[in-house]
């Protein structure tokens, strides 16, 4: 504990001697990455201690000064769980912030900007510990808002003040939730730590029960981000840099996961509904999520989309496992819930990746637009190895780290598809058809995105783009060996898995961790063995080709030679047949074409804009309804500080009054 | 032989769902009436064999003969091809008619039935024909195709009977096919004379009933 | 001596794979009045390949010379988990069927970033429309596989086909007949067989396989015509595993002579089917799909009660 009290110091006061260097930026990433990092480092002993061995601890300081604020962490195999890869990430992504910030001529916010890179990371160090109702809630706040301040790092741009706006809003509208929800635990009066199941009311109290799990799902779901609460994910992650985009979208989330597995694990395994509603939302996040990724004008903006469809798989794992806890497969129950969390872990590392991969590529070639860029593999090497990794990995082709978590989910509906008469049929086949979909549906986006983005030929006349910064470089690399590792290591896991599962669901022990093992050592050696037999075949190729003539060319193209760089696809094209047959999700506002005359095509303009029109239209009706019947209180906003003043001595003189009753 | 045969029926009705033209889906319901049609042959009854066989040939007779002749000689004077503009999709009404498949299995799971049926598929399948039937007539425009939905219903209808029923008397079974036919006749001449007045037979825009009508823009 | 024929079952796999393509050719010069070209054309074709040089395009890089390669692995080890007839496969273990439909995704993830490396408009309407089908054909495949698993009570494909084959016939052939029927459907999306593609010709109507491998040469071509025939053949081994006679206990010669006659008898089908129909429209060919998945989510709600 002692590691971790370091770890948060040296955040806290690293980030405060950064905002008096506002103006260099280079000192202060030289002061502020190096502190991140070792924090992380030292907070990752006592981590690794409770993920490899299963002893949780934990620290209770009572802190009158503050209010009476309780400052309990509790270290146990949940939290290890979920702390290993964000301190990983967080490691890694401030140093290739160090490399990405280091250079930035014009900014004025450095000092700023590495403040709340720190106290996010300690946010979110204390979110995984905290078991105090009310120090949660804290904590969750700071991450809240130093993210919020981060979004808005550039905010002389209009989009990403509205990006941070939509993201605030958001945030505070989950936190609302959540304040119900521990005020009511905390009224019910609990001694030994916040997650402890007596203050939650039992499975008979009905109403209660279920508006106390709808407002935690409710809650969570705004920060974790699938369908219908993902409205400010695809404009925060893009607008905020790329390394806070990767902490982001590979950590933050998660949190809110997190949050829904201690609810479900304080009221004894959740309810089937909770498991179906889990499910739906799964399956509408991995497939609209993706249907609205394709074809974008940002890189990043379509790795946001992915973020959510990833959120999806899964919310689909934890549905179907909550589902089955409650029909009585343990099995089922297991397994989908350990696809879900190692699922859950290979994606902070992936999508930290494909983040960092795709902010050095726009730094580099200085525009994010996929139709701007093209050809950059042979000149940023290093960037595109990363990016082309990272979209492997999330296709989910096998051999990699995407492929282990979604494996086992497969595995768990199967398994419910053989339960016959327990219900199970009906979830297990949505999860089924779900992941088929969105994995296909991510395949084809990411193929086409890194293919669009770094193969080819440049589409606009780019300077030849370099590798923007070494550290950058660094960390990249480090977050791709941490993916291959992963890929193999898979099976090492299972331990901390079970225990993270027991945590949850009471009923799982870690005895049943080797049988995880056993599940998931074939991939691990199906990967080995397809390796190597890559080497060999490639061995083999050249091997052939030593004694016969290579030679160079150009692309064929129908005896046409004069092809352009402009004739090559470009990701409207490419994406357009699936557009074409999605076109009720991805309502598009079609061009109208005046030709002037019959036999040529004129000249036209249009509009080619899309949205998911209905849920827009829907939450607009709703706050058009809601502005219209609050503005009879519009009287209360005068605009007068003396009216203000008097309102605040009227309040405080209505609550002594109430108080002396 | 009995399972062979409720299979064929839950293709004809996707068939029917997924296909916009009317000759084959007129082709397609008369297939679905001589499957149903023989349904009886295969049933553990109390009914001498003399009688079934009368009643398993009224049924193809009129099922498979009279009825879909009928509906050529309409498609014919009212000159219509295909289902120009149906409120959805193929591929949706497809999709819908397998949800439809689904719900008549979770529904026929908590039917209490108290005798034995020949085949636990039975009155699944008869559910999901009903519930297809009531699904093209939603969701089609054309006159002739809510004929067509109707005649799907009635042929659920009628399997649900015959399955559950043997111990009913004759009279009935002829009852409800002199119903159908009625019906089917009934509907033909309105057919005719919709056509003969509005030079058309697009139900969607045989609005005139209403009293008050919203503002709606007519896609012609 | 038993252990092993599970490996002299991949054996022949290998050798006889490329056959597959000649009696399709076969089958379709048949229905035309010619001759046609012999049956061991593709071997032919393979070896002189293998003994050509390469030519490279200089747009592209360093992934389309790694693709070809890491394609035909992929499909590779996808093959050593398909059982053959009344033997085992030589690798199962739960949930093996996923890893094999991923493998079949990851060989499809090389041929397209490797159709995009080359900045061609052909390669990248191929790309497009492959894309496009697979996200249905993928869906559509896997809901018979939880059909056949909801059938067979196992989650490995050696249960399902090998094991549990003779009782999946015992629980509804009707149903049974309609899974078949749509792993045919899916066995012609997945190789770009008519009705989804046309693969004699390479014009922009028809373009989805033949014209990723447009700038292919020498060993990578011969790499990408063997992986396509080894593809057809583990596609082809589902339904033929589900219509194979598992009440009878074959010797060895005779299984495979079994095994190889149903799928010669697949390709068959194919080349016939190709010859007496047309090519769908583009934009039906969703609609097909879409289709084949509803059957098989019905045969499923069949199997499943």
């Amino acid at each position: 504990m002692v590691f971790i009290a370091a770890a948060l110091l040296l955040f806290l006061l690293s980030g405060l001697c950064a905002l008096f260097l506002n103006n260099r930026p280079a000192t202060a990433a030289a002061l502020c990455a190096p502190a991140c990092i070792a924090g992380c480092l030292a907070a990752l002993f006592p981590v690794f201690a409770v993920f490899f061995s299963g002893q949780e601890m934990s620290f209770d300081l009572l802190w009158p000064a503050a209010g009476g604020l309780r400052v309990f962490f509790t270290l146990d195999r949940l939290s290890a769980f979920f702390l290993v890869p964000m301190l990983l990430l967080s490691a890694l992504t401030a140093l290739y912030g160090w490399g990405y910030l280091r250079r930035e001529r014009n900014s004025e916010s450095c000092g700023r900007q590495w403040f709340f890179f720190n106290m996010l990371v300690a946010s979110m160090l204390s979110v995984f510990l905290a078991a105090d109702g009310l120090f949660f809630l804290f904590c969750w706040e700071m991450m809240a808002l130093s993210s919020f301040f981060l979004v808005v790092s550039r905010d002389e741009e209009e989009s990403v003040r509205r990006a941070g706006f939509i993201y605030l809003a958001a945030s505070h509208a989950g936190t609302a939730a959540l304040f119900v929800v521990f005020a009511f635990l905390a009224a019910a009066g609990n001694s030994g730590g916040f997650w402890n199941s007596a203050a939650f009311p039992g499975p008979g109290t009905g109403v209660l029960r279920v508006l106390l799990l709808s407002l935690g799902i409710f809650g969570f779901g705004m920060k974790a981000g699938f369908i219908p609460f993902h409205f400010w994910l695809p404009r925060a992650h893009p607008a905020a840099p790329s390394h806070v985009s990767a902490l982001m979208s590979g950590v933050m989330i998660k949190a809110g996961i997190y949050g829904i597995l201690r609810m479900f694990s304080v009221t004894g395994g959740g309810e089937v509904w909770c498991g179906a509603a889990l499910i739906i939302a799964g399956i509408c996040s991995g497939i609209l999520a993706m249907l609205s990724a394709l074809n974008r004008r940002d890189t990043k903006s379509v790795l946001a989309y992915s973020s959510i469809e990833n959120i999806g798989i899964i919310c689909m794992g934890t549905g179907l496992a909550v589902y089955a806890a409650s029909c009585g497969g343990t099995l089922v129950c297991l397994l989908a819930l350990s696809g879900a969390l190692l699922h859950l872990f290979n994606h902070a590392f992936f999508k930290g990746l494909l983040f960092m991969a795709a902010g050095a590529a726009g730094k580099s070639c200085g525009s994010r637009d996929p139709d701007a860029l093209g050809g950059c593999a042979k000149t940023l090497p290093v960037t595109s190895s990363a990016f082309f990794l990272g979209a492997a990995a999330a296709s989910g082709v096998p051999l990699l780290n995407g492929f282990p978590g979604k494996f086992l989910i497969y595995l768990a509906a199967f398994c419910g598809l053989q339960l016959k008469g327990s219900g199970l049929l009906l979830p297990s086949t949505a999860v089924i058809a779900g992941l088929s979909l969105s994995g296909c549906l991510s395949l084809a986006c990411f193929t086409g995105l890194s293919g669009i983005v770094f193969l080819g030929k440049p589409r606009s006349r780019l300077d030849r783009p370099e590798e923007y910064s070494a550290l950058m470089g660094t960390a990249m690399i480090s977050a791709a060996a941490a993916c291959l590792f992963l890929a193999f290591a898979a099976p090492l896991l299972s331990f901390s898995i079970c225990g993270a599962v027991s945590a949850v669901f009471a009923s799982t022990d870690t005895a049943s961790a080797p049988g995880l093992a056993d599940r998931l050592a074939p991939l691990s050696c199906a990967s080995a063995w397809a390796f190597a037999l890559i080497a060999a075949a490639l061995a083999a190729k050249r091997l052939l080709l030593r004694r016969r003539k290579v030679s160079f060319g150009e692309t064929w193209n129908c005896a046409y030679a004069a092809a352009d760089a402009r004739m090559q696809y470009t990701s409207a094209s490419f994406f357009y047949p699936l557009r074409r047959t999605f076109t009720f999700f991805n309502s598009r506002r079609s061009p109208a074409a005046v030709s002037k005359t019959i036999f040529f095509p004129g000249e036209y303009e249009g509009n080619d804009s899309r949205r998911i029109g209905a849920f827009r239209t829907f939450l607009s009706g709703i706050a058009a309804k809601l502005e219209v019947s609050l503005s009879c209180l519009r009287w209360l906003q005068q605009g007068r500080l003396h009216i203000y003043i008097m309102y605040i001595m009227a309040a405080l003189l209505a609550l002594l009054l109430w108080k002396i009753r | 032989m009995l399972d062979v045969i409720l299979m064929l029926l839950v293709l004809f009705n996707l068939f029917s769902l997924g296909s916009t033209r009317i000759s084959a889906s007129i082709r397609v319901v008369a297939y679905q009436g001589a499957a149903i049609g023989v349904v009886p042959l295969f049933l553990p009854g109390k009914i001498p064999g003399g009688i079934l066989v009368t009643i398993v040939l009224v049924t193809l007779l009129v099922k498979a003969g009279i009825l879909p002749w009928f509906l050529r000689y309409a498609q014919k004077r009212v000159n219509v091809r295909r289902e120009e503009k149906p409120f959805v999709g193929a591929s949706a009404s497809i999709l819908s008619g397998v949800a439809a498949l689904g719900t008549a299995f979770f529904i026929s799971s908590r039917l209490p039935i108290p005798f034995a049926v020949a085949s636990p598929f039975i009155v699944p399948v008869a559910l999901s024909v009903s519930l297809t039937g009531f699904f093209i007539i939603i969701s089609r425009a054309e006159a002739l195709s809510q004929v067509i939905g109707y005649l799907i219903l009635e042929n659920g209808i009628y399997l649900f009977g015959i399955a559950l029923l043997l111990e009913q008397p004759l009279l009935v079974e002829l009852g409800m096919l002199l119903d159908v036919f009625v019906g089917i006749f009934v509907m033909g001449i309105t057919v005719f004379h919709i056509s003969r007045e509005f030079e058309h037979t697009d139900t969607s825009r045989l609005s005139g009933l209403a009293d008050w009508l919203p503002e709606v823009k007519r896609s012609e | 001596m038993n252990n092993l024929y599970p490996l002299f079952n991949v054996i022949i796999a290998l050798a006889a794979a490329p056959l597959m393509f000649g009696v399709i050719n076969r089958i379709k010069a048949f229905f035309a009045g010619r001759k046609g070209p012999p049956l061991l054309q593709l071997y032919f074709d393979i070896w002189k390949l293998l003994r050509k040089g390469a030519v490279y395009s200089r747009t592209t890089g360093i992934f389309f010379r790694l693709a070809p390669s890491a394609g035909l692995i992929a499909v590779l080890t996808a093959l050593l988990f398909i059982p053959c007839g009344a033997y085992p496969a030589v690798l199962f273990f739960p949930g093996d069927m996923v890893l094999v439909v991923y493998l079949l995704g990851a060989q499809r993830f090389c041929m397209l970033l490797a159709a995009l490396d080359t900045g061609s408009s052909f390669e990248g309407m191929g790309a497009g429309r492959d894309a496009h089908f697979s996200v249905f054909s993928e869906a559509v495949l896997f809901l018979c596989l939880a059909a056949m698993s909801a059938a067979s009570g196992s989650v490995s494909l050696n249960g399902m086909l090998f094991t549990a084959g003779g009782r999946i016939w015992q629980v509804s052939p009707p149903v049974l007949v309609v899974v078949v029927f749509v792993l045919y459907i899916v066995l012609l999306a997945e190789n770009y067989r008519v009705p989804f593609d046309d693969p004699n010709t390479h014009l922009e109507l028809t373009m989805i396989h033949e014209v990723m491998a447009l700038d292919h040469g020498g060993p990578d071509l011969a790499m990408l015509e063997y992986a396509a025939a080894l593809k057809f053949w583990i596609l082809a081994s589902l339904p033929a595993g589900l219509l194979f006679p598992h009440g009878m206990k074959p010797d060895f010669f005779g299984n495979a002579a079994l095994f190889l006659g149903l799928i010669a008898l697949t390709a068959a089908l194919t080349g016939a089917l190709e010859s007496c129909a047309a090519r769908l429209r583009l934009v039906k060919v969703p609609q097909m799909l879409t289709a084949a998945a509803a059957l098989s989510v019905v045969a499923l709600i069949f199997l499943a009660k």
